[in-house]
């Protein structure tokens, strides 16, 4: 019955931009796939690598849990491209949280390691997005090594460009609060990078750090 | 020294590095980060349609259902984005989404849900519940065309009862934009004024007050199928050829000009199209009419029916092609001329006649007929031209001639009989026969020629009466058999003889009993065939 494309282009007029992203979101509202589609695009990459830190590799299906979420409740959302991204992460959190109190019912996932970077590396179709996805997904398994609180801080600002305010709410914490957990969370990572013998008590983020290095490079 | 390398990054710094601001940091922590916000990879967004299509279904999802009854469990929630969340992407784009909204949680006949989409719109806005339909009605305008639908389908009825299609898509079409235009499910934030003040003036003023653009946007919309399956419009799919068919029998009804699957337009029934006011149907462009059925175009004024394009014309039934004008029917195929009554095949001109088949000129006015070339009546067949004046039918070639029935045959000139072949002759009465010039009679089958008259007999050659029986040679008068060869008036006198009684025969002289024929002479009595010469006797078959 319905002759629409599976996979239509997103609008060329929606950009990344923050007004652009305000439109998307109104006409994603009235209903409008293609305004969806845009911001899907913008949005659910930012949520998976956010995920990632919190749920691991569960991060996919926990981020499909937040989009159908966002898509029933996308109608009652009012606010601009910044408030968006805030009200996902905050849902996203909300079902990794869910995720986290079920995964305690059952054995926990394999820990992140250097080799299956590698081996997710090698099952890659194109060899240039691989690499690119790759340093990212090393970059990120290296921030989620920071405590929770750190780690949640920087991805939140970093990855989900969303500024302390607005992180804070998704939090639940003081604007203050996550200024102080992120520049302590950037300072033990530089604190990583630059020491190769920094940490040498934890073997796995010894690993995740030089798997981030050597995608980064 | 880690502890001094790390505190390099100060407040100020760090919130530069946070907003992706180039800052003078270590450089694997600039690069680190840069790539945690690298933009969005193709792999990333794999799942992009699973989404869409739960974006969809949740647009589906009656919004009067409490918040509660939308949250799936986690268990259900995850197994619905994972696996049937892919099953609704499918059933979206073939059709089948009122069943995946009915996965989902949408159905409209759920026991204990707010009875489907009609009251998902009322609970989206609360003055709603004024009713669509102009009659008043304490409940939605769906409950009230249900309970039209009720009464006009009564049971045992003998023919199915008459479907107000209209009154029915308009319904459709205020409850699909209605749903379209909800206001969010309880729990989330409100959108802004303006935009519910707008999304609701639909719902205040009922379907009638929705404007040609909403309603098309309401018939294009994913969501009908889903209301259609509410009881209230059962009757909608079965006039409309499926449920497939709905959107586009409603935009004709409504007088839209844009059908929302203008490839099904040939497929909707001709009885549907029925249900749809003339004046809806009128309004149409040429493009969507020239797709509907033409039997269904039989309605329309003669204005809109010679806009269509001459192979839309060419379908129209008999009674809509008799009111088209006639130039315009001139230009039709044959094969269309061909279905007109006699009455109007008169007004044709000669050259269009000259097309039409032989059974079309067979139902024309005699008079009509006879002012037609000898050629095209020669195509008639022969009941057409047996109403025909005979000196029309003179004119006529052989081939057709035969073709007449034998009482035409009858009255017709000799010299047109002459032409005629024996065969056809053969079925005339004796009187006619007896008519005709003797060369033709002696073209006549033997058979024929014994039912002659002997005085037509006796007009023939010899040549043709060696060909009769013996019997009717035998009643010919003397003069006539004396023409006949030597051969055959010996065997007509054997014939004769065998007639004799054998004691009279016995009386005649034994030269003469000589010359009898053999199968005489086997009935002569013993005594006398002792008698005979011995030659004569060997010819016997006994050998006596």
């Amino acid at each position: 019955m319905d002759s629409r494309p599976r996979q239509p282009e997103a609008p060329a007029e929606i950009a990344w931009g923050p007004r652009a992203l305000g439109r998307a979101i109104e006409r994603a509202r009235a209903g409008d796939e293609m305004a969806f589609r845009a911001l899907y695009r913008d949005t659910h990459p930012r949520v998976l690598r956010y995920l990632q830190a919190i749920v691991g590799a569960d991060a996919e299906d926990v981020a499909s849990e937040t989009w159908l979420q966002v898509a029933r409740d996308l109608p009652g959302f009012s606010g601009d491209s910044d408030g968006f991204r805030g009200w996902v992460a905050t849902i996203a959190r909300h079902r990794a949280a869910d995720h986290l109190r079920r995964a305690r019912r059952r054995p926990q996932p394999a820990t992140v390691s250097a080799a299956d970077v590698e081996t997710r590396a090698a099952a890659d179709d194109t060899a240039g997005q691989a690499l690119e996805l790759m340093a990212t997904d090393a970059a990120i398994r290296l921030i989620s090594q920071l405590p929770t609180d750190q780690a949640e801080a920087v991805l939140l600002r970093v990855v989900m460009g969303l500024d302390a305010v607005t992180a804070g709410r998704v939090l639940g914490k003081r604007p203050g609060a996550v200024r102080t957990a992120s520049y302590r969370g950037l300072r033990r990572l530089s604190a990583w990078l630059e020491q190769p013998t920094a940490n040498n008590t934890d073997g796995g983020v010894i690993r995740v750090r030089d798997a981030a290095l050597k995608r980064a490079r | 020294m880690k502890i001094r390398r790390s505190q390099r990054i100060r407040r100020g710094t760090a919130e530069q590095l946070l907003h992706g601001c180039p800052v003078p940091v270590p450089d694997p922590l600039a690069r680190l980060l840069a790539s945690a916000a690298a933009p969005p990879q193709p792999g990333e967004l794999a799942r992009e349609d699973t989404a869409v299509a739960a974006f969809h279904a949740a647009r589906l999802r009656p919004i009067a259902a409490s918040r509660r009854e939308q949250m799936v469990t986690p268990p259900l929630a995850r197994l619905l984005t994972t696996k049937i969340a892919a099953l609704v992407l499918v059933l979206c784009t073939t059709g089948g989404i009122a069943l995946a909204a009915t996965m989902t949680g949408g159905s409209p006949n759920r026991p204990g849900s707010a009875s489907g989409p009609a009251r998902a719109g009322e609970g989206a806005s609360a003055p709603t519940t004024s009713g669509s339909l102009p009659a008043p009605r304490g409940a939605g305008h769906l409950s009230g065309v249900g309970a039209r639908g009720a009464v006009s389908a009564r049971p045992g009825a003998a023919r199915p009862p008459a479907v107000p299609v209209t009154r029915l898509c308009l319904a459709l079409a205020g409850d699909v934009h209605a749903i379209l235009n909800a206001p969010p499910a309880t729990g989330a934030r409100r959108p802004a004024g303006a935009k519910r003040g707008r999304a609701n003036a639909a719902q205040r003023g009922g379907p009638q007050s929705l404007d040609a653009r909403e309603r098309a946007q309401a018939l294009a919309s994913p969501a009908l199928p889903r209301v259609l399956t509410h009881p209230a419009f059962t009757g909608l799919a079965p006039v409309a050829g499926g449920a497939a068919g709905v959107p586009d029998l409603c935009a004709l009804a409504l007088g839209l000009t844009a059908p929302p699957a203008p490839q099904r337009l040939n497929s909707l029934p001709v009885a549907g199209l029925a249900a749809v006011p003339v004046a809806a149907l009128a309004r149409q462009p040429r493009w969507v009419l020239a797709r509907l059925r033409a039997a269904a175009l039989a309605r329309l004024p003669v204005p809109v029916l010679v806009t269509l394009p001459r192979p839309v014309l060419a379908g129209l039934p008999a009674p809509a092609l008799a009111r088209l004008p006639l130039p315009l029917l001139v230009r039709l195929p044959a094969a269309a001329l061909g279905r007109l009554p006699g009455s109007m095949l008169a007004k044709l001109p000669a050259p269009a006649l000259r097309r039409l088949p032989a059974t079309a000129l067979a139902r024309l006015p005699a008079p009509v007929l006879a002012t037609l070339p000898t050629a095209t009546l020669a195509r008639l067949p022969g009941s057409a031209l047996a109403r025909l004046p005979v000196p029309v039918l003179r004119r006529l070639p052989v081939p057709a001639l035969t073709r007449l029935p034998v009482h035409v045959l009858a009255k017709l000139p000799l010299a047109t009989l002459r032409r005629l072949p024996p065969w056809v002759l053969a079925k005339l009465p004796p009187s006619v026969l007896a008519r005709l010039p003797a060369s033709s009679l002696a073209r006549l089958p033997a058979a024929t020629l014994a039912r002659l008259p002997g005085s037509a007999l006796a007009r023939l050659p010899a040549t043709a009466l060696r060909r009769l029986p013996a019997s009717v040679l035998a009643g010919l008068p003397a003069p006539v058999r004396a023409r006949l060869p030597a051969a055959i008036r010996a065997r007509l006198a054997a014939t004769e003889l065998t007639r004799v009684p054998a004691p009279a025969l016995a009386k005649l002289p034994v030269s003469l009993l000589a010359q009898l024929p053999v199968p005489v002479l086997a009935r002569l009595p013993q005594a006398v065939l002792s008698l005979l010469p011995s030659t004569v006797l060997a010819t016997l078959p006994n050998g006596l």
